[in-house]
C-alpha cells in the first residue's frame, strides 16, 4: 500500500490450462520448465482452474541460479469462488470452495479464517484503532460514518466428508481482548486433517461493501472489491498466524490458485487479479467473467461501467506482459504517465532484481471521490490514483504506480508477513521505489519538478522518517506502533532511509546484488527479517549487525555535526602576515546522537586543497588538527551525502564564510509574500 | 471635455504619488523588519552550512522543509503580525490620503496625520461593519466549499466540484469587490461631509452605489482586473525567464508587483474621490 544482472536464460509461461495443470499435478518427478507464450487476445473457453500441486513434498524455495519452474510456489490453497455483485445494494453473494493442503507435517483439526470486511464496524479493533490514532484518509477522533459500514457474513460452512459445521464457527481475538471484533473466526473439525492430506471447505457468504475506505468498497457505480472472502490463515513457524485486522496492518496468506467467477451487470467493465479466461452473458442482463491465477496469495477485483480499458504490453526477460489500464473518466491526461511509470518499473525490477513471471498486470485508476481505493497492491493488480488537474511536475501518480508495482516483488512474490514485518514489504518496496523514481525521472527531482521547484522521492522518505525518528524500531508489529503516523514514518520512511544509508556503506553494486539475491532466493515464500538481514550480510561479505542493531532493531538517532573550524597561527604571538606563516587548523566533530557510524570528513583549505579524514564515530567527539601554510575554510561530514539517516544535514558542514545567498533568497521570498499578505489584509480598512 | 473618473483618478494618483511611495516604503520597511527574525534564525541554521547551496541554484523544496522542521527556525510570529500592523497603519493614514486626493494638494505632515487621526475611529467602525457584513459571506463560502467537496466526491462528473468552486469563487470575489466599493464610498462620504455617523454614511453610500452601480463598479473592477493581469504576467515572466539564482531580479519583479498593487488600490481611491466630486457635489448644494 502506498501511504503508500543476470539475465534469466529460460523464459517461462504463466497461463493456466489443463495441460500444464496435469503436468504439474503429476510432478512427483522434477517439475518441467514451461515457456511463456503470449495470451490470445480474445477470451478463450474457460479451462479448469489450475489445481494445487499434488506432490507429496512441496518444492523448496526457488533456486536462485536455475530457471523458474512451475509451480512457482508451494501451493497450499486452491480457491474457487462464484460471486454475484448487486450494484444497487452494494452487496455480494458468493460461494467459496477452498481446498487446503496440509503441509504442516502434523495433523490439523483447527482452522482460522479472516473476515476482513467485518473491520468496518464501529466496535471492531480496526475502527477503534482508526478512531484512536487515525489511518490514511481518516483522522484520529473522527466520528463514525454509517456509510463506511461493511460486513461479511458466513451463511454456511461445510467440510467435504464431515458435514455442515456452521454452528461451530467461533470468533477469536488473538491480538487483543476485543470481543466485538469479528475479523477472525476459527472452526474445529470433527476429525483432524492428516499431514499431507487435503481438506475441502464449502462456504457460502454475503458481503456488504462499505463506501470506499481503506482500499475496499464502492463509490457510486465503482467497486473495488478487496479482502472480501473468507481467507484461511497461514501455518507459519509451527502455529497458525491469523491476526485480526488492525488500522495499520495489511495481509498475509498462503500461495495457491484462484478460480473466480464474477457476475456483474452486462455493461460493467471488470478487472481482477490474474487472467480473464472467459465471459458469459446471462439471460438476466448480467454477465459472468472468469479469472484464474496461480502462485499468488490474494484475489481482488474491480468493476465499473465507466472504466476505459487501455491495453498495452511490455516484454521483459520472462516474456510478454499484457497491461490493462482501467482509467476513470476525467483522468485521460494521466494515461501515458501511468504507462511510462509502469513500464519503467517493470524494466527496472526485471533488470535489477529478477523477472516478473506473470503474463499480466492490471492498473486500476479509481474515479474521483474514490481515492481511498487507490495506492494498493494485489498480485498482478494494483490501484493507482490521480486527479484531473494533476500537474505534470507533481509526480505522485508515477510514484504510486511505481510503488504499487514494486509490491509485486516485495509482497506479491517475496510474501513476507505484513502484520508482523511491515518493513519488509512496505519499507524495502519504498527503497526500491526511490531507486526506480530516481532512475526514471532523475535524482533530485523524482517527486516534484515544477519550474525549478524540485524534490526527490528519497528526500520525501527521509523527511517522513525525520518527523518521528525514534519512536519505534522497524521490527515492531504493525499494530503496535505508537500511532498511525509513526507506523508510516518508520515502516516506509525510515526503512527506505536505512537502506539508502546501507547502500552508502556497502556500495550500490553490492546492494543491488544483495537485493537480487534476496528476491531470487525467497520469491514465492514467506521469509523473515532475519532472512533479509542474513542475505545482506552474506552478499556484502561482512557482518553488518553493528548497523542493523542500531538502525533496524534500535531507535538510536544518527546525528554528527561539525562543531567548529578554526585556524590560528602556529606562532600566534607573532604579528600576522609575516612571511611563511604556518597555521594550526582544527576541525572539531561532535556525535550528537547515540547512533555510532563511521564517517568521512572533507576539509578544504583556502589554497583549494582538500584533505579527507576518516573517523569510526565511536567517541563523542574528535578533533582533526593540521599544521599548514593555509587556513581551513570548510569542513563537511559525509561529503557524498550517503548517510541518509543523519537527522540534520545542515550541521554536517561548516564554512568560515557566511553562506548568505540561500538565506537572502528565502528572506526575499518571505518578505514579498508578507508584503502582499499585508496589502490583502489592508483591503479590510 | 472632462476625462473619465478612472483616467482622472489615475492623474490624481500620479500628481499625489508621494503618497504611493511613502506607503510603499512603510509596507517594505515593516515587512523587512518582520522578516528579519525569521531570516536571522534561518541564518543561524544554514548561514555556515554547505547544504544551503541546494536552495541557491534551483529550489530544493525538501531542503526548505527540513529547514522549517528545525526547532531553531523562528516560526514567523512577526511575519504573521505584520499584516495586522499594516492594517492599523492604513486605517490611520486613509483619512489623510482621501483628504489629500479631495483637495488635490500635498498635505503637510501634521495636516496629513491630523486628518488621519480625525477619521481613524470612524474608519475603524466602518471596518467592523464591513466584517459584520462579511461574516455571512464567509459562512456562505464555507457552505459552498463543502458542497463543492461533496460534489467532487460524489458526482460522476469529475469536474463538477471544481466548476462549482470556481464559479462560486468568482461570484464571491465580485460580491466582495462590490462590498468594498460600498465601504469605500462611505469613507469618501465621511471625508467629504465630515459626518460623524458611520451608519448614515453607510446608508447613503449603499443608495448611491446601487443607483450608480454600473459606472462605479466598472471604475472599481477594471482597476482590480489590471492589477491581477499584471500579477499573472509578472509571475509568468518570473517562472519562465528568471533563473532561481538571480535573486536581484526576483526581488525587483516582486517589488514591482507590490508597488503596482498598492498603486491600483490608491487609484481606486482617487477614482472614487473624483467620481464623488463630479457626480455628487455638483448636484448637491454646498
Amino acid at each position: 500500500m502506498r501511504r503508500s544482472s543476470r539475465s534469466y536464460p529460460m523464459r517461462f509461461r504463466y497461463f493456466i490450462s489443463l495441460a500444464s495443470m496435469a503436468l504439474v499435478a503429476a510432478a512427483a518427478a522434477p517439475s518441467l520448465t514451461a515457456k511463456r507464450q503470449a495470451r490470445p487476445e480474445t477470451a478463450k473457453p474457460a479451462p479448469k482452474a489450475a489445481e494445487p500441486s499434488q506432490a507429496p513434498s512441496p518444492p523448496p524455495a526457488q533456486s536462485i541460479s536455475g530457471p523458474l519452474t512451475r509451480p512457482f510456489s508451494v501451493r497450499v490453497v486452491a480457491y474457487e469462488i462464484n460471486a454475484k455483485l448487486d450494484p444497487k445494494k452494494k452487496t455480494i453473494d458468493a460461494t467459496e470452495t477452498l481446498r487446503y493442503h496440509n503441509l504442516t507435517g502434523q495433523p490439523l483439526d483447527t482452522f482460522p479464517f479472516h473476515l476482513y470486511l467485518n473491520a468496518f464496524q464501529p466496535q471492531s479493533t480496526f475502527m477503534t484503532e482508526v478512531h484512536q490514532m487515525g489511518t490514511r484518509g481518516t483522522d484520529s477522533g473522527s466520528g463514525w460514518n454509517p456509510a463506511h459500514y461493511g460486513a461479511i457474513t458466513v451463511k454456511s460452512f461445510a467440510i467435504e466428508g464431515m458435514g455442515d459445521i456452521t454452528s461451530q464457527i467461533q470468533f477469536i481475538h488473538p491480538d487483543d481482548q476485543n470481543v466485538n471484533d469479528r475479523t477472525v473466526f476459527q472452526v474445529k473439525l470433527p476429525k483432524p486433517v492428516a499431514p499431507n492430506d487435503w481438506v475441502t471447505f464449502q462456504i457460502a457468504f454475503h458481503d456488504q461493501l462499505p463506501e470506499v475506505m481503506e482500499r475496499t468498497g464502492y463509490k457510486r457505480d465503482f467497486f473495488m472489491v478487496g479482502q472480501w472472502f473468507p481467507k484461511v490463515g497461514v501455518w507459519w513457524h509451527g502455529a497458525w498466524n491469523c491476526h485480526q485486522f488492525h488500522a495499520n496492518t495489511e495481509f498475509f496468506a498462503d500461495f495457491g490458485t484462484y478460480d473466480v467467477h464474477i457476475t456483474v451487470p452486462v455493461n460493467y467493465i471488470t478487472g481482477a487479479v490474474g487472467d480473464k479466461v472467459s465471459t458469459t452473458r446471462n439471460p438476466d442482463g448480467t454477465k459472468t467473467v472468469t479469472y484464474q491465477a496461480a502462485d499468488i496469495h490474494d484475489f481482488s477485483w474491480t468493476a465499473s461501467p465507466r472504466f476505459h480499458d487501455v491495453e498495452d504490453s511490455w516484454t521483459g526477460s520472462a516474456g510478454l506482459v499484457h497491461i490493462h489500464l482501467l482509467m476513470s473518466p476525467g483522468h485521460e491526461s494521466t494515461t501515458n504517465r501511468y504507462l511510462h511509470a509502469l513500464k519503467g518499473a517493470l524494466s527496472y525490477f526485471d533488470k535489477t532484481y529478477g523477472p516478473y513471471p506473470y503474463d499480466t498486470i492490471t492498473v486500476v485508476d479509481p474515479p474521483n471521490g474514490a481515492l481511498d481505493a487507490g495506492g494498493m497492491e494485489y498480485p498482478t493488480l494494483i490501484t493507482a490514483g490521480t486527479s484531473w488537474w494533476m500537474p505534470k511536475g507533481v509526480l505522485e501518480p508515477e510514484v504510486v504506480v511505481v510503488h504499487e508495482f514494486g509490491h509485486q516483488y516485495w509482497y506479491g512474490m517475496v510474501a513476507t508477513n505484513e502484520f508482523e514485518d511491515a518493513w519488509l514489504d512496505e519499507g524495502i518496496n519504498t527503497y526500491s521505489e526511490v531507486k526506480v523514481m530516481d532512475a526514471l525521472y532523475g535524482p533530485g527531482r523524482s517527486a516534484l519538478n515544477i519550474h525549478g521547484l524540485t524534490a526527490s522521492d528519497g528526500e520525501e522518505q527521509r523527511l517522513s522518517y525525520l518527523s518521528l525518528p525514534d519512536t519505534d524500531p522497524l521490527t515492531r508489529f504493525a499494530w503496535q506502533y505508537m500511532n498511525s503516523q509513526a507506523y508510516g514514518a518508520v515502516t516506509y520512511g525510515k526503512t527506505a532511509t536505512m537502506l539508502l544509508t546501507l547502500e552508502g556503506v556497502i556500495g550500490e553494486q553490492t546492494m543491488q546484488r544483495a537485493m537480487r539475491t534476496y528476491f531470487l532466493r525467497y520469491r514465492f515464500s514467506h521469509p523473515t527479517g532475519a532472512d533479509f538481514l542474513n542475505t545482506l550480510n552474506e552478499v556484502a561479505g561482512q557482518n553488518l549487525s553493528w548497523y542493523f542493531d542500531q538502525a533496524v532493531s534500535g531507535t538510536n538517532i544518527l546525528d554528527y555535526e561539525v562543531l567548529s573550524i578554526r585556524s590560528s597561527g602556529v606562532k600566534w604571538w607573532e604579528p600576522r602576515g609575516k612571511g611563511g606563516t604556518l597555521y594550526d587548523d582544527t576541525v572539531l566533530i561532535h556525535r550528537k546522537g547515540d547512533f555510532v557510524f563511521p564517517i568521512q570528513v572533507r576539509v578544504r583549505f583556502d589554497d583549494g586543497k582538500i584533505v579527507n579524514a576518516q573517523w569510526d564515530g565511536r567517541d563523542r567527539w574528535i578533533r582533526f588538527s593540521y599544521v599548514r601554510p593555509d587556513q581551513v575554510i570548510s569542513a563537511e561530514i559525509d561529503p557524498e551525502h550517503k548517510i541518509w539517516l543523519d537527522r540534520n544535514f545542515f550541521n554536517n558542514s561548516r564554512t568560515t564564510d557566511f553562506q548568505g545567498l540561500a538565506v537572502g533568497k528565502l528572506a526575499v521570498y518571505y518578505q514579498i509574500l508578507d508584503q502582499w499578505a499585508a496589502q490583502l489584509v489592508a483591503w479590510l480598512s | 471635455m472632462r476625462t473619465r473618473a478612472a483616467s482622472a483618478g489615475f492623474g490624481l494618483l500620479l500628481r499625489r504619488q508621494y503618497l504611493l511611495w511613502w506607503i510603499f516604503a512603510v509596507n517594505f520597511v515593516l515587512a523587512a523588519l518582520a522578516t528579519l527574525p525569521t531570516a536571522l534564525s534561518m541564518a543561524g541554521v544554514m548561514g555556515h552550512s554547505l547544504y544551503s547551496n541546494r536552495l541557491v541554484t534551483g529550489f530544493d523544496v525538501g531542503v526548505l522543509i527540513e529547514l522549517l522542521m528545525r526547532p531553531q527556525v523562528n516560526g514567523g510570529t512577526t511575519l504573521a503580525l505584520f499584516p495586522l500592523v499594516f492594517l492599523v497603519f492604513m486605517l490611520l493614514v486613509e483619512g489623510g490620503i482621501l483628504v489629500s486626493y479631495r483637495q488635490d494638494r500635498r498635505l503637510g505632515t501634521g495636516e496629513f496625520f491630523g486628518a488621519g487621526g480625525k477619521f481613524f475611529w470612524r474608519f475603524v467602525r466602518l471596518m467592523v461593519c464591513m466584517l459584520a457584513v462579511l461574516v455571512p459571506l464567509f459562512f456562505a463560502w464555507g457552505a459552498l466549499s463543502n458542497w463543492s467537496d461533496r460534489l467532487s466526491s460524489n458526482s460522476p462528473n469529475p469536474y463538477a466540484g471544481f466548476q462549482l468552486e470556481l464559479s462560486g469563487g468568482v461570484i464571491f470575489l465580485l460580491v466582495f469587490l462590490a462590498l468594498r466599493l460600498w465601504f469605500d464610498m462611505a469613507q469618501v462620504r465621511l471625508v467629504a461631509t465630515e459626518e460623524r455617523s458611520v451608519l448614515r454614511a453607510l446608508r447613503w453610500a449603499l443608495g448611491t452605489t446601487l443607483r450608480s452601480f454600473g459606472s462605479l463598479y466598472w471604475l472599481f473592477l477594471r482597476i482590480s482586473l489590471t492589477s491581477w493581469i499584471v500579477l499573472v504576467v509578472v509571475v509568468w515572466i518570473w517562472m519562465n525567464f528568471v533563473p532561481h539564482e538571480h535573486m536581484g531580479l526576483s526581488f525587483l519583479l516582486g517589488q514591482f508587483v507590490l508597488l503596482f498593487w498598492l498603486a491600483a488600490r490608491l487609484w481606486q481611491r482617487a477614482g472614487e474621490t473624483v467620481w464623488y466630486e463630479r457626480r455628487i457635489e455638483t448636484v448637491l448644494p454646498n
